[in-house]
């Protein structure tokens, strides 16, 4: 019987915990990207600085998003700063082909910690890529001094 | 007290379940060449794939048309990935990515489009044949 209500009470304490784990996740984030310079992890590749973001706007939504990655290659997509989403298409500066698209979610950020973007980059031009498939991609932005 | 054990239960049973529901064969259709129709977004949208099969562990080359529009991307038979560029004009203006499903001698695609100018944003699209 003993055993039965410390397995109940544990229980009790695990559905408290999962409840503010829930709570927790409704996270605010930046409401514009603009000026931004991230490290950049895509796939096997490091750039310290390799990703930089403009924003154009800051209303409550999806936002115009543009900069450069990797070996300054141009990138535009967009930004949803209700969802942290956010999503961008590069071009090869040297044939002007679109042939990456970059897909993620930010993460972190409590005030001066580390902006984390992880996701996912989908390639279809076998010519300017290569390989076809999915990729990893992750970036951090930050800290600061507060 | 007595209410929160009661929130234990339910918790815990919530967490166990009462089963796997997913029965997950851990396998994919191998092709998805073929003529689909679905919706995306709230539109009816055809699609006709063409898959280039490549190195047998390495995901194929996928052409063919959706909505009209040419498409260049790839279907990863290991693990039912689909993904591809929609082009106009010679260059891309959407993107796809989903994955397959098969349910008997029906295949579906779920998954999610971005448009990266105006409308910019995600929606969803879903296929089947």
């Amino acid at each position: 019987m003993r055993l039965l209500l410390n397995l109940l009470r544990g229980l009790t304490i695990v559905g408290i915990l999962a409840a503010s784990q829930i709570a927790s996740a409704g996270t605010v984030y930046p409401q514009t990207l603009n000026g931004t310079s991230w490290n950049v992890w895509v796939n096997n590749s490091y750039q310290s600085n390799g990703l930089t973001l403009y924003q154009t706007g800051s209303v409550n939504g999806c936002n115009e998003i543009s900069g450069a990655i990797l070996n300054g290659d141009t990138i535009w997509g967009f930004y949803c700063n209700d969802s942290g989403q956010i999503g961008f298409i590069r071009q090869k500066t040297i044939t002007g082909e679109l042939y990456q698209y970059y897909r993620g979610t930010l993460s972190g950020g409590s005030p001066c910690g580390i902006l984390f973007l992880s996701g996912s980059v989908m390639a279809w031009n076998t010519v300017a890529n290569g390989t076809p498939g999915e990729f990893s991609f992750f970036a951090t932005y930050g800290p600061f001094v507060c | 007290m007595k209410t929160l054990s009661s929130a234990g239960i339910i918790l815990a049973l919530f967490c166990i379940g009462t089963g796997d529901v997913h029965a997950i064969d851990n396998a994919f259709p191998q092709r998805i060449s073929g003529f689909w129709s679905g919706f995306s977004n709230q539109t009816a949208v055809t699609a006709v794939f063409y898959e280039s099969v490549g190195t047998p562990g390495s995901c194929d080359t996928l052409t063919g048309t959706f909505g009209g529009n040419p498409v260049q991307g790839y279907y990863c038979p290991l693990s039912g990935r689909v993904g591809f560029a929609i082009f106009s004009g010679g260059q891309p203006f959407e993107v796809c990515s989903g994955t397959l499903t098969q349910s008997g001698s029906t295949n579906r695609i779920t998954g999610w489009f971005a448009y990266f100018t105006t409308p910019r944003g995600e929606y969803s699209f879903m296929l089947s044949k």
